[in-house]
């Protein structure tokens, strides 16, 4: 009972501000037009549209119905001599009547059209859920069914495998179980924030450290791939949810190896004005021209179809969790191709 | 001739219990399991193993509790085993006295040399500080005699302030070892030195400037975002 009262007549002081501008608003404006001599005409004219735009635009009934109550008593002010409130008089019942209906009605709109937009937002989020399950549900499928493959052949016919085959079987197993665990702490990370900004849990840091470890956990998991990072000469200080930004670092990292087939990165941050600039190169193939326009749309990513074990199709959830990452954190990536080969992709925190 | 050390495992997954325990084994350790914490006091109170491996996030116990137990009357070393995401859980249990953390998944490498470097301490810790003690430490290129207070890289002298050098050397002494920045702050608040986090951080950053040829991928100071720095095992 309180729950729903509390719905549909909410409090707020910028709905008060609101509520004190107009009416304010309304009395000069009455008080402006008096010399006009249209006879006290306007005043209810205008009160009444004070309280309409009081009601639509703000949230429950509350403000409307305060609305009208206090513009009856504007009329009567205005339109009886300065000083004097008299309600006798024939036509303010009327009047009254008149602005509250107005303001119900008003408020009644108002609150629907605000319901039906929070609908509408669920439904979109709904549906981007439903494309990351299919996504991931698909994404995850695939190293699995290889991890049970490469299992059974060794379970089966082990003994008839040479030991430099059954090494590689255990090599891809473990590959595969690693790039498993990454992507599952990438849908991890997602759903941490996935409120909203307010649950990251920002520190301050030094850029060059979370690259340094960054740069040292990638290697470790890559040794082939030279990796290199430069810092400015001066301590750089970011404030951001550090395990979630080393991801993205991470991610971008990963595809560069895993799609760009870079064997060199360099990972970079330098001041940007007041805030740092992030960047991650490599000397890959470089993106896809056709793939570079539609590369952070929200969740979506290609299916070739065909190669069921050719990662291309995971292009997209490394970037998408990189891409809501930095959103979170009010900040966007940015991709480019180097006219030397190979890609580069940056972002800016503050 | 060594005698061969015990260590005490504690963790409830089955699998993961199983890898360390064979692990251990098999490098020479002798080993004790249990997958209940309630086990775990009972265990360390009557085994009185070397060296206890933890898992942060047993089901009946809470960890930190065993720890706060076991550290109220003894200082034998506590490897703690976290899973990925708790990383206020490691703080808040390396602060309350466990000597280093192991992230799952990790390789036995990463095990046996945590498991290496506490015993190490430990026994270095137990042997006390008279003569005996470490006054060089070498890592690489990097040395630093602590009985002359100086430190060289590559045959070249470095100059440290007084704070960075505290800093240095008490990393050096813990080689290998992980250090809160609570922990190194308290080191260095004790010479009256006004210090919070972000001058720690200013600090290591100027070490790393003159001792790192990379600031941005060191090889004798490493940084664990958020949790502390931690040197290179010295030789």
């Amino acid at each position: 009972m309180i729950a729903k009262l509390k719905q549909y007549f909410p409090c707020c002081w910028q709905d008060t501000v609101v509520l004190t501008i107009l009416m304010a608003s309304a009395l000069d404006i009455c008080l402006l037009l008096q010399p006009l001599g249209t006879n006290g005409l306007h005043v209810p004219l205008v009160f009444v549209l004070a309280v309409l735009i009081t009601a639509g635009h703000t949230t429950g009934y509350l403000y409307g119905i305060l609305a009208s109550v206090i513009a009856m008593f504007g009329v009567n002010f205005v339109l009886t001599s300065y000083f004097s409130l008299r309600f006798w008089l024939a036509g303010y019942p009327l009047t009254f009547l008149t602005m509250f209906s107005v303001s119900i009605v008003t408020s009644t709109f108002t609150t629907k059209t605000r319901e039906q937009e929070r609908i509408r937002i669920d439904a979109e989020r709904e549906k981007m859920r439903a494309n990351l399950l299919r996504g991931i549900g698909h994404d995850l499928r695939t190293p699995l069914t290889s991890i049970i493959a490469a299992t059974n052949l060794l379970l089966e016919d082990g003994n008839r495998l040479g030991e430099d085959e059954q090494r590689e079987m255990l090599c891809s197993i473990r590959d595969e179980s690693e790039w498993l665990i990454r992507m599952v702490e990438n849908l991890l990370s997602i759903t941490r924030f996935d409120g909203g900004a307010a649950k990251l849990k920002r520190v301050d840091a030094a850029a060059e450290e979370l690259m340094g470890e960054v740069a040292m956990k990638f290697q470790k998991r890559f040794p082939e791939v030279r990796v290199d990072a430069v810092s400015p000469n001066e301590l750089l200080m970011i404030s951001a949810d550090v395990v979630l930004i080393e991801q993205v670092l991470f991610n971008l990292m990963e595809n560069a190896v895993l799609h760009g087939h870079a064997d060199a990165i360099t990972l970079s941050v330098e001041p940007d004005g007041k805030k740092a600039l992030f960047q991650v190169e490599d000397n890959g193939c470089g993106i896809d021209e056709a793939l570079l326009p539609h590369l952070f749309e929200d969740y979506v990513y290609q299916i070739t179809g065909e190669s069921s074990h050719d990662m291309k199709q995971n292009l997209g959830i490394g970037l998408s969790v990189c891409m809501a990452i930095l959103k979170a954190h009010n900040s966007t990536l940015r991709a480019r191709n180097k006219t030397e080969g190979g890609a580069v992709f940056s972002f800016i925190l503050s | 001739m060594e005698e061969k050390s015990s260590i005490l495992v504690v963790e409830d997954e089955r699998i993961i219990r199983n890898m360390i325990c064979t692990a251990l084994t098999n490098n020479g350790y002798q080993v004790y399991s249990t997958g209940s914490g309630l086990n775990a006091c009972a265990l360390i109170t009557s085994q009185r193993p070397d060296l206890v491996i933890l898992d942060i996030g047993l089901p009946d116990i809470d960890g930190f509790e065993i720890i706060r137990q076991v550290r109220s009357w003894s200082h034998l070393p506590i490897v703690i085993v976290s899973a990925r995401t708790h990383e206020r859980d490691k703080i808040e249990a390396l602060d309350m006295g466990a000597d280093d953390y192991l992230t799952k998944p990790f390789g036995t490498g990463e095990l046996l040399a945590r498991v290496r470097t506490a015993l190490r301490h430990a026994r270095n810790q137990r042997e006390g500080s008279g003569s005996d003690a470490v006054q060089i430490f070498r890592a690489g290129g990097l040395m630093i005699d602590f009985s002359r207070h100086i430190v060289t890289v590559d045959g070249n002298e470095v100059h440290l302030t007084q704070n960075e050098y505290k800093i240095v050397s008490l990393l050096a002494q813990n080689s290998g070892r992980v250090l809160t920045y609570e922990l190194i702050l308290k080191e260095l608040r004790g010479a009256k030195s006004k210090c919070d986090t972000q001058t720690l951080r200013v600090n290591m950053a100027n070490i790393r400037r003159k001792i790192e040829r990379n600031p941005a991928r060191p090889t004798y100071l490493f940084t664990e975002v958020g949790i502390g720095y931690r040197m290179i095992e010295g030789e």
